[in-house]
């Protein structure tokens, strides 16, 4: 076992030293997860994108438009645009949740405008439904919170300009008057607020005038808000990529791995062409224990680049790791695969151009086929089907999986399976093949 | 120490081994004469385990497992067999670490090595900046840096440098002095001539005589040759010894030194002589019709 991990060590430090070979397995994918990253993602740098929200205006009234821009105007929220130019009906907005194409809906019910906002006063407070995936409970909250605090600036608005709340006030007490369900212990009550408040907006309105006949500012108001909002970061969870770098990362880790297992099948050829491989079986040795030192280097080599691509794409672009766990599960069966690729490819040819040549050959056609160029995503689906039979393919489905798809560790299980099953099968050809030559 | 018998080994339709067998006792310096592809490397080959033989057998010291006779064995590839992206030391750690020296035992066999090869000042430069001769030597160091009981020399000093060569066969003799076994293969026939104790010839994959050197030339060597460009042609009817062609004369003996005092006793005024000992190259001609380097 020791001369095992002696001869992998030396395995590694010689792919190292190779400066060719270091372009390939890390500069080259890192240049790929960022140019792919950015033209996905529109160069939004790995901050978080808002959150799609479809808003059903039923309302449809002054107050409730400007209600919608103010959420709108927010970061964390972009307004999607209903299809083809017509406004969102309840059913519309729900099958764009469904879809996928929106986070969540909110429904504006009818009457959501009146009493400038203070509607709650009357007893007549509006209801805004909420249409979020159960799942999602984060964004459930988060966009509720939003939400309160567009509802409160509303309020604050009337507050602000108190000359344009006197309609409203006048409309209010009307509402209160006629209604006929309202103890009248209640009704006295709100009568006398209501009638305060208007007291209030008249000598507010005598105070502007004033301010303005003898020149000063009326705008310099007292502060009439509400609440005050303490933001809160919120950790968005969602079932899709958060940004383009979650989908660029694992196509450039392919790449990354397709570089490491062509470079140590080189380096395998490479021994026996400079003559050291004569050296290493003249050891105390087994032929196995030097193929199976090289299957541990090729191992550890796609380990250790997908670790470091993935701590550069965690740490710096942001990209999330929705499971531990099952992302350990697709590392490691990934790089099992590609340690027997590697042996196949070794098998292949007896110079370096020729294992080279079949290498890259071989796995490029997989990377294309598996989602190494095109993200599965975007692929139609009968190309999708085809992809079944690159091993790429299960490689980045079962990291995308770990990332941003949610698997679960059981969903994890089938694409690691298929990859560990390629793995072994083309170690073990390896072993055979190479072992036979030998004699 | 070594017995090697009936060995056979065919690729394809060529044979390359075809019945090789002898023995070499402890401390001798067993050289293996021939052309390039007269079948020295496979031979070789096949002693060290690197290929199955079709036939024979071999017994290495009595080992009782290949990974055994392993272990007692060193080999000197006719290839560099080095990382060129190592330095020296790394190259030297890396293959003593693969025999399972460790700590100060390791530190002290690469410092042994760096010192027997001349490469101690440049232990830290990477084997692809050192020259011929200084990858040739630090190729024998990697050889014995597990301290093997038997040296397998395969061709050493193809493509080195005159300065290179005679260090390299310093080296040698002082292996040889402290009475490691060597097994040598070579096409130069002086290096055999000069380094080895027991000379097998060896052709188209079989061993066409064994013998020490001086053995071999007997038997195979035929006389010594002077031949003497004479100042005036002789007389006809002189009583000299040999054939003359005009003014050179040419005797075929086997005590040369006497010939030539003869002629200096007859008073026979030469212009030059030259003197033909029997050698390798010689024996090699007669035993196959060819010269050795003809391939």
């Amino acid at each position: 076992m020791n001369n095992i991990l002696t001869m992998a060590k030396k395995d590694l430090l010689l792919l190292w030293r190779d400066k060719f070979g270091v372009f390939w397995i890390l500069l080259f994918p890192l240049m790929f997860a960022l140019f792919f990253g950015s033209i996905f993602g529109g160069g939004n740098g790995g901050g978080s994108s808002g959150m799609d929200v479809a808003f059903v205006d039923l309302d449809n009234t002054e107050h409730s438009r400007r209600f919608i821009t103010l959420l709108g105007e927010k970061d964390a929220i972009d307004l999607e645009q209903p299809p083809e130019g017509a406004p969102w009906t309840v059913e519309t907005a729900k099958e764009a949740v469904l879809s996928g194409d929106a986070v969540a809906y909110v429904v504006l019910p009818e009457g959501f405008g009146g009493a400038g906002g203070m509607a709650m006063f009357t007893g007549n407070t509006p209801e805004v439904e909420v249409g979020v995936d159960p799942s999602r409970t984060a964004e459930k909250g988060f966009l509720e919170g939003l939400l309160m605090e567009a509802s409160f600036r509303r309020l604050q608005d009337s507050f602000a300009d108190p000359v344009s709340m006197r309609p409203d006030i006048a409309q209010m007490k009307q509402d209160v008057l006629a209604d006929q369900d309202m103890g009248d212990q209640w009704r006295s009550t709100l009568m006398t607020f209501f009638d305060s408040l208007d007291t209030f907006a008249g000598m507010a309105d005598e105070a502007i005038q004033t301010e303005e006949e003898s020149g000063g500012d009326a705008s310099e108001a007292p502060d009439m808000s509400p609440i005050k909002i303490r933001h809160e970061d919120v950790v968005k969870r969602s079932s899709g990529p958060l940004n383009a770098y979650e989908i660029s990362f694992p196509q450039a880790i392919i790449w990354g791995i397709i570089g490491a297992a062509a470079g140590l099948a080189m380096m395998l050829v490479q021994e026996k062409t400079r003559g050291t491989w004569v050296r290493l079986r003249l050891g105390p040795h087994t032929t196995a224990q030097i193929l199976a030192s090289k299957g541990l280097s090729c191992f550890a080599a796609c380990i250790i680049t997908i670790v470091l691509l993935l701590f550069v794409g965690h740490l710096v672009l942001g990209v999330r790791v929705g499971s531990w766990i099952g992302l350990a599960m697709a590392v490691a069966s990934s790089a099992a695969c590609f340690t027997g690729l590697m042996m196949i490819f070794a098998t292949l040819g007896k110079t370096e151009q020729a294992v080279a040549g079949w290498a890259w050959g071989g796995m490029m056609p997989m990377a294309m086929l598996g989602g190494g160029m095109v993200p599965l995503m975007m692929m139609p689906s009968w190309m999708q089907t085809m992809s079944n039979i690159s091993p790429v393919k299960w490689a980045v489905y079962s990291m995308e999986g770990a990332i941003w798809r949610g698997f679960t560790l059981e969903k994890m299980l089938l694409p690691c399976f298929i990859l560990l099953a390629i793995g072994l099968a083309g170690f073990l050809f390896g072993v055979v093949v190479l072992s036979r030559r030998e004699g | 120490m070594i017995h090697v018998q009936g060995l056979v080994k065919s690729f394809g339709a060529l044979r390359a081994v075809n019945d090789v067998s002898f023995e070499i006792e402890r401390g001798m310096t067993f050289g293996l004469l021939g052309p390039n592809g007269a079948g020295k490397s496979t031979t070789i080959n096949m002693i060290v385990g690197v290929l199955a033989p079709d036939a024979g057998s071999i017994n290495i010291d009595g080992a009782s497992s290949r990974i055994e006779a392993r272990r007692c064995i060193g080999v000197s590839p006719q290839s560099i067999a080095l990382y060129p992206e190592f330095t020296g030391l790394e190259n030297l750690r890396f293959f003593a670490s693969l025999y399972g020296f460790k700590g100060k035992l390791l530190a002290r066999r690469v410092d042994w090595a760096l010192e027997f090869s001349g490469l101690a000042d440049r232990a830290r430069d990477r084997v692809s900046e050192y020259s011929g001769g200084m990858q040739r030597r630090l190729n024998l160091a990697v050889a014995l840096i597990h301290e093997p009981r038997i040296l397998l020399l395969d061709e050493p000093t193809v493509g080195v440098d005159p300065q290179s060569r005679n260090h390299l066969f310093e080296c040698i003799e002082q292996l040889r002095a402290e009475g490691l076994t060597i097994i040598y293969t070579t096409h130069y026939m002086e290096e055999a001539q000069r380094l080895c104790d027991l000379v097998a010839i060896m052709d188209n994959g079989r061993v066409l005589d064994m013998d020490t050197v001086d053995g071999l030339i007997q038997s195979h060597g035929g006389a010594s040759v002077i031949q003497v460009d004479l100042e005036h042609p002789p007389p006809p009817g002189a009583n000299l010894p040999g054939t003359i062609d005009g003014a050179t004369l040419r005797i075929e003996t086997d005590d040369p030194v006497a010939q030539i005092n003869s002629l200096h006793d007859q008073n026979i005024a030469f212009k030059t002589l030259e003197l033909h000992n029997p050698n390798l190259e010689t024996v090699f001609l007669t035993l196959t019709g060819r010269r050795l380097r003809d391939e």
